[in-house]
């Protein structure tokens, strides 16, 4: 009798299933061949590994991600002892802070960018103005708006309280007298800073200087392993590849697959924000209004900070080889062309990353869509990439749905990760 | 009845109820796992539309008429990436061109901009074969890749029109 039940159970489950399936995919697709194969390179599932760095041999160390994701919530490596990364790049909200100006001893000039899925880029901040994710991530712990810290209060923090972590990752840590490193000293910053970075012997700034790389690729590491999770947009094209198109359409409402749509096509979103991550890291111009921080050449006065960087891919403390340098190698220095060009942000979680642009200048993705629509006109050197779209306004605001469906959890395999004692 | 006939016809009916039961299993699990997969799981891909391109040309400037050939090294134009692409010279019989002066830049029209990397042209082993370096195309569009060849007293540009 049971086994009756079961089997009357199962088949009707079966038929039920069956039947899905069936009308699944006889349900007509709403995308051609074009369309899909953009769905295709936006999707998740297209998104290869991270991409090697050969300019950081700990890149891909587990060891060195721990450590980083330690440093990365560590206040003790800035000036007042109170600002970490996190403090900016707030993993409860992608990695980034809400603010039009990134706030952390002063306001800085731009706001805080995300960095999940930054390892996919060649260029980082918004201007370019370091090559690699290593090299960006020493940059706003001598930043005197951001963390203000010296190299030597770096190199201390590290000494003092992570040192087996870090001997057992990088080798011995380099030997420095300790009354040496309380001095605050570093080749930037201060008068004073940069005065007791003089007094330092040869030896003692290389050993603090090694130190401090180390720290930016151990904070690097733990980045790379920071991976968006499958947004709605992502099951929704799983599925239509998949030919169950009747399941598709109810991951996706009308008004945002129409938004879908646009962005794949008269709206052109992915001449820029393409690929797997909506964005190929590269830099526009965008006709943008200034935010409260003024005017900003952007990409056109990155060529001085990225080539004279230590950190650089040519640099001491590189781990790479001229070849593959890329970037240095090819950098464009033309700064009229470049004026007024910013990255391309990842589009992943837009939605919870307001407000928007290099400074803050749209409060809203409304705000966003209606300024591309509109492209308005740029006067002389400035070019812009952007041209007007005619959208109208039901058209703008699905646009404006469709960017919600790419909210998506981030996976942090060291979201537990808290700084030493 | 027939006992023996009546366990055989018993255990038949038991048979086949335990094949379907199994079968239904079996059809519910695949059809779930067709719904329902992992929304990361690669689907194979659909076949590339890209085709391999070199861009032939020849537009005299002065002296000899010669040909200028331009070929990505990675088979087609690819976007975001930086790539070497390489000249290739040759004169009216076929000759390949050694020891010329090549020029290469690449823009963008309708957007006022050139290519986001500054290219680098160099002699290759191959005689009348120059290697271009870190040619990167920032976005997709219409873009005009200009090559300028100077050979001993022939001077040669050559503008090739390319849609990404």
């Amino acid at each position: 009798m049971i086994w009756r039940a079961a089997c009357v159970f199962f088949l009707s489950l079966a038929l039920a299933l069956g039947a899905l399936v069936v009308v699944n995919r006889a349900w007509s697709s709403p995308w051609n061949d074009e369309q899909q194969a953009a769905l295709r390179s936006l999707w998740i599932g297209s998104l290869g590994p991270v991409p090697a760095d050969p300019t950081n041999r700990f890149a891909d160390n587990p060891n060195a991600a721990r450590l980083g994701a330690r440093l990365f919530r560590d206040a003790r490596l800035s000036a007042n002892r109170r600002i970490s990364c996190a403090s900016c790049h707030k993993p409860e909200q992608s990695f980034t802070d809400g603010l039009a100006l990134a706030r952390g001893l002063g306001d800085g000039p731009r706001s805080t960018p995300s960095v999940v899925g930054a390892a996919y880029a060649s260029t980082y901040f918004w201007d370019g103005r370091r090559d690699s994710q290593w090299a960006q991530a020493l940059t706003p712990l001598e930043g005197p708006l951001e963390m203000g810290a010296t190299r030597t209060l770096v190199a201390n923090v590290l000494v003092q309280h992570y040192k087996p972590e870090y001997e057992a990752i990088f080798g011995p840590m380099p030997s420095i007298p300790t009354d040496r490193l309380r001095e605050a000293a570093s080749p930037l910053g201060s008068e004073a800073a940069r005065e007791a970075w003089a007094r330092l012997v040869p030896a003692e700034q290389e050993a603090v200087n090694r130190i401090f790389a180390n720290t930016g690729k151990a904070l690097a590491a733990y980045q790379r392993a920071l991976t968006f999770e499958p947004s709605r947009f992502d099951s929704y094209a799983a599925q239509v590849f998949r030919g169950n198109h009747l399941l598709a359409s109810t991951l996706l409402s009308p008004e945002e697959s129409a938004g879908l749509e646009l962005f794949i096509g008269r709206a052109r979103c992915t001449l820029c924000h393409r690929g797997p991550l909506f964005t190929g890291h590269e830099f526009f111009a965008l006709a943008l209004p200034f935010g409260s921080s003024g005017p900003d050449p952007g990409r056109a006065k990155a060529s001085k900070p990225v080539r004279e960087d230590p950190f650089n891919c040519l640099g001491h403390y590189s781990d790479g080889k001229p070849e593959h340098c890329l970037e240095l190698r090819f950098w464009a220095d033309n700064e009229l062309a470049f004026l007024a060009n910013f990255k391309t942000p990842s589009l992943r979680n837009v939605a919870l990353t307001a407000p928007y642009m290099h400074a803050g200048q749209f409060a809203n993705l409304t705000e966003v869509v209606e300024h591309y629509d509109r492209a308005p006109p740029v006067e002389f050197p400035e070019h812009t990439d952007i041209q007007p779209i005619g959208l109208n306004a039901r058209e703008r605001s699905q646009l404006v749905a469709f960017l919600g469906t790419l909210t998506s959890e981030i996976h942090d395999p060291y979201a537990a990760a808290r700084p030493a004692d | 009845m027939n006992l023996p006939s009546t366990i055989i016809r018993l255990s038949t009916s038991r048979t086949i109820w335990l094949g379907l039961f199994a079968t239904g299993v079996v059809v519910v699990l695949i059809a779930v796992r067709a719904i329902f997969a992992d929304a990361r799981t690669p689907v194979a891909p659909s076949p590339s539309a890209a085709a391999s391109a070199t861009l032939v040309k020849s537009e005299r400037v002065r002296g000899e008429l010669m040909t200028i050939r331009l070929e990505p090294l990675a088979g087609r134009p690819r976007i975001g990436v930086t790539d070497e692409w390489s000249v290739v010279v040759t004169n009216e019989r076929g000759l390949p061109q050694k020891d010329c002066q090549v020029a290469f830049d690449g823009t963008m029209p309708a957007h006022g901009h050139g290519l986001p990397t500054a290219p680098r042209v160099s002699a290759s082993p191959e005689a009348g074969r120059y290697r271009v370096e870190g040619v990167r195309f920032s976005m997709g569009g219409y873009w005009q890749l200009d090559v300028v060849a100077t050979c001993g007293n022939a001077l040669q540009r050559a503008r090739f029109d390319l849609r990404l």
